[in-house]
């Protein structure tokens, strides 16, 4: 029998890179000559994708602690990169060696947990451990609005597609709205259900805030938590009415083994592609259009995925993983016996052909 | 023994005969605490030593406590924090206990067995003896065995808990159930705690009177250790009666709460210093849920402060009390955790090679044992085991651990594990 | 058999005292004899008939005697009147539920309650089934029988998830198989060797953990109940000190390796699985029928042993092996022989569990006396020369405690009333509901700590002390014992009665003094300074343990 379904076209996995150290963020230069990942040992690592397999380029030292945030303000030739020592850094990414163009070693006391850039790339803003938003400009590094008012870590911030306002939210889910330039609070809503309290620990659900839909929606990206001890939580995205201030959709992704949405990015074609990470081994790579209920591509074979980049031009996305059983108890050696760490594998997908419009 | 020149083997004849004594002897109408009577008490007794063992159930972290290592690939992303000590840094999740540390000793090479919890546990709260086909006691329960309860009459050995409270038994191993724990759940007041309206004063102590009378008139002719255990835990429940205090709320100070902290482990230190003052000889405050393997690094900012804030608060309460020299505050757990960063960014068990702190009592004030290597995923110096820092602990409360013996019928068994000793630098 | 296990076949050396032909109690207590000679113990001498009747109703009907029972076995002047007596209750429903009570205990450990487990335990030894039995039901429950399937509990209780974090504890439950239906607690063989008993191996702990892991909690049953999966293929493991590959298929313990049957591909199955109806299917090579076969073998001295030894320690407060779960070479019984001889016995009998009681209370070890010699040290406990002073089950408390203060005549129950009857007045009342759920709170160890010895707690001290419907029961009430000594004008006799409801025996002339001088000091409050005497003797240690 004749059926007007068209088979949906899929992700293709390409091939995967083995990498020897654990990625917390990976992105494509705005060339996307260059891939630029990030984690946990206090360097920024490169890639040339220019040539048939990726060579690595030198590092960028200067940072201390975890990476976790790297930012491209293209108009400016500007990676914009952070850490867990409160440093915030501007490197010029025009030479073949990148130089920083002007660093705050404190830009925060500790942790900056999340960095957002506005849409006309003149602002930047900060947030994290010390609780307290800082705004700056993109260009000079100049220190513009101090928003302090949270009593606890504040783990994701997103600044306004108008520039006139950004929004905070911290460990407990409470998310405040920051008027700028004034640098008041306006407005206050908690999210309880990204949050979760149980012996003497809280565990925060919002990772993520991001403008979406020229302003209208904020989007909460992470986990409604209902563990301890061990990553427990539904991987969720939640749409909050940036005017009421209302959730008006949760969209969920998995069981809760599946943990939180770790990294997400839109394709020009409308359709979201995320990647998860939760339980040892547990890791979902995502693609789902907004108006469906389900996933039209969904893959479990990568464990613990942690960041996802995009580029457009060549329709493909790296989604960068784990290393299958990287948990274990007592020392892992290898046969020499030098102590094992983990790494992040890098897969390649070629993303489905885009609609023409 | 015999490598002892210090030991006198009269001596030790005569503490052993003792000891034994105290075992069978208990003559009937003994009342408070007589089948706790203090093993070797002319030498224990010197003053009244007691315990706090703050438990973090599961493995705290040493590189995001007190063995950071900073910017190394195993580090994680919290920076480190000089000390009052010079030289030694923490981790910046304990800024309070930074300005303490020349009242704390640390061992950072601290190497067990058990990556497990189930078994892990036990063997690390008793300290891991030689396996001779006998189940040792728990700390508590040996130190209940070994100094008795106090002049107070109050339980020798405490736990304090969130969740239900009850009699724990198994602690005691081979010492018998009447040296188990108490345990107080949620600092809730044990069941039953409250004398109905219906009996007055009098009529109690006449019925407590009848019964003691009873008692001993059965016991006169037989085995004691049954009477005497059902007598002491009624005399121990009026001592309780007379602290009902304890568990009222009310009565604490808003700024002790403050201190401490409003969270269970604040909380159950505060109760934990009361039960010390009101004369518990040894009282474990336990914190449960420190298995952190995902999201480790927010787990321990979430938890670690409070231990900052619930030890150093105890610490300047125990000072300026005049009661540190007398009080041995031990904090640890089964084992640390792993370097290696799993792929839900948690770590492991860590028996390897892990830190745990003290102070007080017998304890030298400002040392750091031990060192790990730079990436933290082995020791650099020596190693020490769980029997190490308990015969460390036994001697600093004054029990010569590397002679005095528990039995279990005839059978004398060592109070520590035989082929290890005491860490000289820890003792003062 | 497996040579290591050799010792445990050692023939059966026959004391030389007295015949074979005699009957088992007299062997027994031979044994004891020499063995109590050979060390210089002197044995104390029979229990006086208080002492006794107390003893043997808590054992075989797991509640004191009523004031009226004891005043009948003390008038009997006849001489075989113990017998007569042990004889009557092993023959009334009191002693099966006794020991399914027992049972309970010691095999679920206070892990918890299910109908199903208690209606097999209860007619299992209703109609005094067999112990090998017995243990087959526990470790091959069959589904289809409705009166045995509720032994699957005893794996599906332990088969549970115990948090996120934790694993279902499969090594547990097979720590719990070798440690109480075989005495040997194999847990430190799991990883490697056991580091100080030579005959644990980790083959031993692999062999038969493989059982258990290859056992599935059933998911379409309302009843407890397991399924098996198919096992084709021997265990890998490796001990974590030698890093050498080893293979062993299914092991008995105190039996050997199981081979493992293998058939053609489709037709391994008896019943085939069929999983739209998510039923799991019964493999024809079944590892659980090959344990409970092998375990109960009439050869298997392990297993007998450990009945015999649990028995024993069940009767007389200690095991001849201690700890009961730690029978190995190194590790020989007080009196090698006698537990051998118990064993063979037991196995002869078909492990006649009711055989094995009796000859238990007839023997002079159990009916001697708890009290000590005037001026001597006590005895060590492993010569049995003196009567322990032994735990008292929650159970039998709480049996003992509504039979003492006359509550069950309150409810229109006889003080020795059958258990179904007892339990039928409890169900009718919540205040009984609830005391009885008070009394376990009380006095039951916490989940999985075995019951083995006298535990007296501080909460159990405050719930006697404090627990208001506790103290109810010694308020007068129409037809309770307050009530009806409050009617008594003549004080010799009043006294007469408390002492016999509550302690089994008649007052001392102390006893006497003590009551008479406290009522004089009550004097205006005649009912209350009852109540008080009823609590002090009921709060007593005489009261607390069976001695």
């Amino acid at each position: 029998m004749e059926t007007d379904a068209q088979p949906i076209a899929q992700p293709k996995q390409l091939t995967t890179i083995e990498t020897d150290r654990q990625y917390r963020v990976i992105r494509f230069s705005p060339n996307a000559k260059t891939l630029y990942g990030a984690g946990f040992d206090a360097a920024i690592h490169r890639w040339d994708l220019s040539g048939e397999l990726p060579t690595e380029l030198l590092v960028l030292p200067g940072h201390h602690g975890w990476v976790e945030s790297l930012i491209f303000a293209a108009k400016h030739n500007l990676l914009l990169s952070t850490d867990s020592w409160g440093q915030l850094c501007a490197w010029d990414i025009a030479p073949e060696n990148p130089r920083p163009r002007w660093r705050h070693a404190e830009a925060h006391d500790g942790w900056i947990r999340a960095a957002s850039i506005s849409e006309d790339q003149t602002l930047i803003a900060t947030a994290g451990r010390d609780g307290t938003v800082r705004v700056w400009s993109v260009t000079d590094g100049k220190l513009l609005h101090e928003l302090p008012g949270h009593e606890h870590e504040i783990f994701s911030v997103a600044v306004h597609k108008s520039g006139q306002a950004a929004a905070s939210a911290d460990l407990l889910g409470n998310l405040k709205h920051w008027e700028l330039p004034s640098g008041k609070c306006v407005r206050e809503v908690r999210l309880e259900s990204m949050h979760y309290h149980d012996r003497d620990h809280d565990v925060a659900g919002l990772y993520s805030l991001r403008f979406h839909d020229a302003g209208k929606t904020l989007l909460c990206a992470g986990s409604q938590p209902n563990l301890t001890g061990n990553v427990g939580g539904i991987p969720s995205i939640c749409w909050l009415d940036w005017e009421s201030l209302e959730v008006t959709k949760t969209m969920e992704f998995g069981e809760k083994k599946q943990g939180y949405v770790y990294d997400y990015q839109f394709h020009p074609d409308g359709y979201l592609m995320l990647v998860t990470s939760g339980a040892p081994g547990a890791g979902q790579f995502i693609c789902q259009r907004l108006d469906e209920e389900q996933p039209f591509f969904t893959t479990t074979k990568m464990s613990n995925c942690h960041s996802l980049a995009f580029d457009a031009a060549s329709n493909r996305c790296i989604v960068a993983a784990t290393n299958r059983n990287s948990q274990g108890n007592g020392a892992v050696r290898d046969k020499e016996g030098k102590y094992l760490g983990n790494t992040s594998p890098l897969t390649i997908f070629e993303l489905p052909a885009m609609v023409d419009a | 023994m015999p490598n002892n020149p210090l030991c006198n083997p009269a001596e030790h004849t005569l503490s052993r005969r003792r000891m034994l004594g105290a075992a069978t002897a208990g003559a009937a109408g003994l009342g408070l605490g007589a089948i706790f009577q203090p093993a070797v008490a002319e030498e224990l007794s010197r003053n009244d030593r007691q315990v706090l063992l703050m438990w973090l159930d599961g493995g705290m972290s040493q590189l995001e406590s007190w063995d950071p290592k900073p910017n190394t690939r195993f580090g994680g992303p919290y920076r480190s924090i000089g000390t009052s000590l010079t030289g030694v840094r923490i981790s910046e999740l304990m800024p309070r206990m930074a300005r303490q540390m020349h009242r704390l000793a640390v061992v950072r090479t601290m190497k067990t067995e058990d990556p497990n919890h189930s078994s892990g546990v036990p063997k690390i709260l008793r300290g891991h003896p030689k396996d001779r086909g006998v189940t040792y006691p728990y700390m508590g329960s040996a130190v209940a065995k070994m100094l008795g309860p106090t002049a107070s009459g109050l339980p020798p050995y405490v736990w304090v808990k969130p969740g239900n409270g009850g009699f724990i038994s198994k602690h005691a191993g081979f010492l018998g159930a009447k040296y188990g724990a108490f345990a107080i759940g949620s600092g809730k007041p044990p069941t039953n705690l409250v004398r109905p309206n219906s009996i007055s004063d009098s009529d109690d102590a006449a019925r407590q009177e009848l019964r003691e009378r009873f008692n001993r008139r059965f016991a006169a002719r037989r085995h004691p250790g049954p009477s005497e255990a059902n007598s002491y835990v009624y005399d121990v429940a009026q001592a309780l009666m007379k602290h009902e205090d304890l568990f009222d709320a009310e009565t604490l100070s808003a700024k002790d709460r403050e201190r401490y902290g409003d969270h269970d482990l604040g909380r159950n230190t505060l109760l934990g210093r009361r039960l010390l003052e009101a004369g518990v000889r040894f009282v474990h405050v336990q914190s449960y849920g420190w298995d952190t393997h995902g999201d480790n690094f927010n787990a321990h900012a979430s938890r670690v402060p409070k231990v900052d804030q619930a030890l150093s608060a105890l610490l300047d309460d125990l000072n300026q009390r005049g009661m540190i020299d007398n009080v041995l505050v031990i904090v640890m757990a089964e084992f640390g955790r792993t370097p290696r960063i799993n792929g839900c960014v948690g770590r492991d068990h860590w028996p390897n090679a892990w830190s745990l702190a003290m102070a007080g009592c017998g304890i030298e004030p400002g040392v750091v044992v031990g060192e790990t290597i730079a990436d933290g995923t082995d020791v650099a110096t020596e190693p020490y085991d769980i029997g190490h820092m308990f015969h460390t602990w036994y001697q600093a409360l004054g029990i010569d651990s590397s002679h005095h013996e528990f039995t279990n019928g005839t059978q004398p068994l060592p109070v520590a594990h035989d082929d290890m000793h005491a860490v000289k630098e820890l003792l003062s | 058999m497996d040579t290591r296990w050799l010792m445990f076949a050692a023939p059966l050396a026959i004391c030389s005292f007295v015949s074979a032909d005699e009957p088992l109690h007299r062997r027994i207590d031979a044994q004891i004899q020499s063995t109590a000679d050979a060390q210089g113990i002197k044995l104390q001498p029979p229990a006086g008939d208080a002492e006794f009747v107390r003893r043997v109703y808590l054992d075989l009907a797991g509640r004191i005697p009523t004031a009226d029972e004891v005043r009948l076995f003390l008038a009997d002047e006849s001489p075989g009147k113990r017998t007569t007596l042990v004889d009557q209750l092993l023959a009334k429903p009191g002693f099966a539920r006794r020991m399914a009570d027992q049972f309970h205990v010691m095999l679920m450990e206070r892990r918890g309650e299910h109908e199903e487990w208690t209606r097999f335990l209860r007619s299992a030894f209703g109609r005094n089934a067999p112990w090998d039995e017995i243990a087959t039901a526990i470790i091959q429950p069959d589904a289809e029988d409705e009166h045995l399937r509720g032994a699957a509990y005893f794996m599906t209780a332990r088969l549970v998830s115990e948090g996120a974090m934790a694993d279902v504890d499969v090594p547990g439950l097979t720590r719990d198989v070798g440690r109480l239906l075989a005495g040997v607690d194999l847990q430190c063989a799991q990883c490697h060797d056991h580091l100080d008993i030579e005959d644990y191996t980790q083959q031993d702990f692999q062999g038969l953990h493989m059982v258990f892991e290859n056992v599935q909690v059933r998911r379409d049953t309302k009843f407890p109940a397991v399924s098996e999966k198919l096992m084709t293929e021997k265990k890998q493991y490796m001990s974590v000190f030698i890093q050498k590959p080893e293979e062993t298929g299914p092991v008995v313990p105190g039996g050997r390796e199981v081979e493992i049957v293998t058939f053609e591909k489709d037709r391994e199955y008896a019943t085939p699985p069929d999983k739209k109806k998510r039923i799991a299917g019964v493999p024809k090579f079944s590892p659980q029928r090959e344990l409970a076969a092998g375990l109960t073998a009439k050869d298997n001295r392990l297993f007998a042993k450990n009945i015999a030894n649990r028995m024993w320690f069940a009767m007389l407060g200690r095991g001849l092996v201690e700890p009961l779960d730690l029978q190995h070479a190194e590790n020989p019984a007080s009196h090698p022989e006698l537990l051998s001889m118990l064993a063979s016995e037991l196995a002869a009998r078909d492990y006649d569990l009711r055989w094995l009681v009796r000859q238990l209370a007839l023997s002079e070890t159990y009916q001697r006396t708890s009290l000590l010699a005037d001026s001597e040290a006590a005895p060590p406990s492993d010569s049995f020369a003196v009567a322990a002073q032994r735990r008292l089950s929650a159970e039998q408390l709480f049996r003992s405690v509504l039979s003492a203060t006359g509550e069950l005549s309150r409810h229109g129950v006889a003080l020795d009333a059958p258990p179904d009857s007892v339990d039928a007045a409890i169900s009718k009342s919540d205040e009984l509901k609830k005391l009885q759920a008070s009394f376990k709170k009380a006095y039951a160890n916490p989940p999985k700590e075995p019951e083995l010895e006298f535990a007296p707690t501080v909460e159990a001290a405050l719930f006697v002390m404090h627990d208001e419907a506790l103290l109810k029961l010694l308020t007068p009430r129409e037809g309770n014992l307050i009530d009806r000594l409050g009617k008594m004008e003549d004080q010799d006799a009043m006294i007469d009665e408390l002492f016999l409801s509550v302690l089994s025996r008649p007052p001392t002339a102390e006893d006497r003094q003590d009551a008479a001088a406290f009522l004089a000091n009550h004097a205006g409050e005649r009912d209350a300074a009852i109540a008080q005497l009823a609590w002090a003797l009921l709060a007593s240690t005489e009261f607390c343990v069976n001695h």
